[in-house]
């Protein structure tokens, strides 16, 4: 018998990813794919849907299967190894808790949005693409809570990060960010997801945490880091052919894709300051400053982007400016946001040490030591004379990003930024003109917007009356999981488990 | 603009209205020069409480830790509403002056301007 001949791989691809799908004869094929037209985009060819990894379900799942054996293997030498005992200082947490609490369940979004973007499209390119990252994006949530599960048994505040993830007032920035995105059409979620967060902004995002991780000897983030990594470099490969794609088939396409891009843009950045305060305040380790991270991911690398579309007719993301004028100011604004209102957070803070603001100093200039450098001094006196600051009344809150409104005003960071919105029924408030223009284009949309403070004072908090008695409502334990870092047991535990000898103070009991 | 949506209509009543506060609203309020607190702060109080008494016994505890605090004489204080230039009545009750839900309150204290010659 003739031995059959072996398919070359880009035949084997062809095989494995085209003619899957059929023109329906029961019902019009505009009723079983509803989702893929209503927002206006217009698809002449669906065969025109390139895969730059031409990557097939069978090699797939090797690569992937693969990967994990190896994760695993380390994630089990870390444990045995009391790996956490190894990290560069326990404030480092802060970082492993604000990824848990707010970016894990993210992952676990975008499983859900791509498998339901991946069943809404009609091309079989396309939904084949969607149905690998929707596999990638469950795995990563996996394994993120996997490597995370160690620093659980050893660290407060990550007990409870489902539950938290519904309802705390910092992690609605993100819930809110994917919720926005999955609630949209199919085109409109990949064009957030894929191109704008992940292909423009996750440099800004991925890089800074997993390099921070490996600098503050946290094995178990830097090694499912890495095992995401070429996970990572497909999604964003995706990002950037679906919106090639949309703006080559029709040019009714480029105006729709362009609200995309402005919308998504500043969304993205809006929910990246979370990321630049890690970087900036909660690695003991620094790597580098957000505004460096600014001007390399953004300013050369991302403007260089856009000026490739240009020939598509796309121009700039609008307000990318303000955030550039922010650049210098947005991570010291946020930390004393988090510092202040810590009693309602799952994650410690605190006040940097003389070196950090030297390095803060270096990093920032000027605006820093005239600015933020004195505040940060007052937060230490006052906490140095027992009385910690706190400020336990809730917040106004932003009705598009839902970030509580510290930001100062593009032209001047000494004055308060707030922009008022009107819908028929009520006013809102936005932090910004980019957000301000986000409600204005859907306000239908934003005035259904679940604002925490609001919550509250509605009386749909569990009966929450005050800051602590919220805090017990996100099942967070005041001063165990909220509040300053010194004299937390976080803080206490790590003493006592480096104490060289065994001290005759209490804490050791 | 409108949301781009499948089916007959789109349009929902927002989740802040009014009508769920049981009679009191939700409104705001901004302490200029004072960026030791990081945003404006929000309340929620009965339409018939006398200005007076909600800025002595609901905000100035708020401030508490701002060596400005205890030198703030709200009579003598710079006032808006939705960021226009406005002048209320202490003695009279927040629906007296016009305040209601969802409306936004900042002052600016004369020879109060914060610590650290910017504003904190």
């Amino acid at each position: 018998m003739a031995k059959a001949r072996k398919l070359g791989l880009k035949e084997r691809y062809a095989l494995l990813t085209r003619g899957l799908d059929w023109e329906t004869t029961y019902q019009p094929m505009d009723k079983v794919f509803p989702y893929d037209t209503y927002e206006g985009i217009k698809i002449v060819d669906w065969d025109k849907w390139e895969d730059p990894f031409r990557l097939t379900m069978d090699a797939y799942w090797k690569y992937q299967s693969e990967k994990e054996r190896k994760l695993y293997a380390i994630l089990d030498a870390f444990q045995q190894n009391n790996g956490h005992l190894n990290i560069s200082d326990a404030r480092y947490m802060s970082a492993v808790k604000i990824w848990l609490q707010g970016i894990t369940p993210l992952e676990y979004a975008a499983h859900r949005g791509f498998a339901h973007a991946g069943r809404s499209f009609r091309g079989a390119g396309a939904r084949v693409a969607c149905q690998m990252q929707s596999i990638d994006e469950l795995r990563h949530a996996q394994t993120q809570l996997h490597a995370f599960s160690h620093y659980n048994k050893y660290f407060s505040g990550m007990h409870n990060f489902a539950h938290m993830r519904d309802r705390a007032w910092y992690l609605s920035i993100p819930k809110s960010f994917f919720e926005d995105a999955m609630s949209a059409g199919p085109f409109e979620f990949v064009t957030s997801i894929s191109f704008a967060f992940e292909y423009v902004l996750t440099n800004l995002l991925f890089m800074p945490f997993v390099s921070g991780a490996a600098f503050n000897g946290d094995m178990a983030t830097t090694t499912f880091g890495f095992s995401a990594q070429s996970d990572e470099s497909r999604h964003m490969t995706l990002g950037l052919e679906v919106v090639k794609f949309m703006l080559e088939q029709h040019e009714d396409n480029v105006p729709i894709v362009q609200a995309w891009l402005d919308k998504w843009f500043w969304r993205g950045y809006r929910l990246l300051g979370l990321v630049g305060t890690m970087m900036d305040y909660m690695l003991p380790k620094k790597v580098m400053s957000w505004k460096e991270a600014w001007e390399m991911y953004w300013e050369e690398n991302g403007i260089a982007l856009f000026n490739d579309l240009a020939r598509y007719g796309i121009r700039l993301p609008k307000h990318h400016e303000v955030a550039t004028k922010e650049k210098g100011r947005l991570t010291h604004e946020l930390w004393a946001t988090l510092y202040q209102y810590g009693n309602a957070l799952g994650l410690h803070t605190w006040v940097p040490e003389d070196e950090e603001l030297d390095w803060f100093s270096e990093k920032y200039g000027e605006q820093f030591d005239t600015m933020y450098k004195p505040r940060l001094l007052y937060f230490r006196e006052l906490e140095e004379k027992g009385e910690r600051f706190y400020n336990n009344r809730l917040p106004m809150v932003c009705q598009v990003c839902q970030i509580p409104i510290f930001y100062t005003e593009p032209d001047d960071p000494q004055s308060q930024c707030v922009r008022i919105v009107e819908s028929k029924d009520t006013k809102h408030h936005c932090c910004s003109d980019g957000c301000a223009d986000i409600f204005n284009r859907e306000p239908e949309k934003y005035v259904q917007a679940l604002i925490p403070p609001q919550q509250v004072y509605r009386g749909e908090a569990d009966g929450a009356r005050d800051i602590f008695e919220y805090a017990k409502y996100l099942h967070l334990e005041s001063g165990v999981d909220t509040g300053e870092y010194r004299n937390s047991p976080d803080h206490k535990n790590w003493q006592a488990w480096h104490a060289a000898t065994p001290d005759n103070s209490d804490e050791a009991a | 603009m409108t949301v781009t949506h499948l089916g007959e209509s789109y349009d929902f009543p927002s989740a802040n209205r009014e009508e769920r506060y049981g009679g009191d609203i939700n409104f705001y309020i901004q302490w200029e020069q004072h960026l030791l607190y990081a945003c404006p702060s929000a309340y929620r109080a009965p339409v018939d409480m006398v200005l007076r008494d909600f800025l002595e016994n609901m905000l100035r505890p708020d401030y508490a830790a701002h060596p400005d605090t205890a030198k703030v004489d709200f009579e003598k204080c710079e006032w808006k509403f939705d960021q226009k230039p406005w002048q209320p009545d202490l003695d009279k009750t927040l629906q007296e002056n016009g305040i209601g839900h969802m409306d936004y309150l900042q002052f600016r204290s004369p020879g109060l301007a914060g610590m650290h010659g910017v504003g904190n």
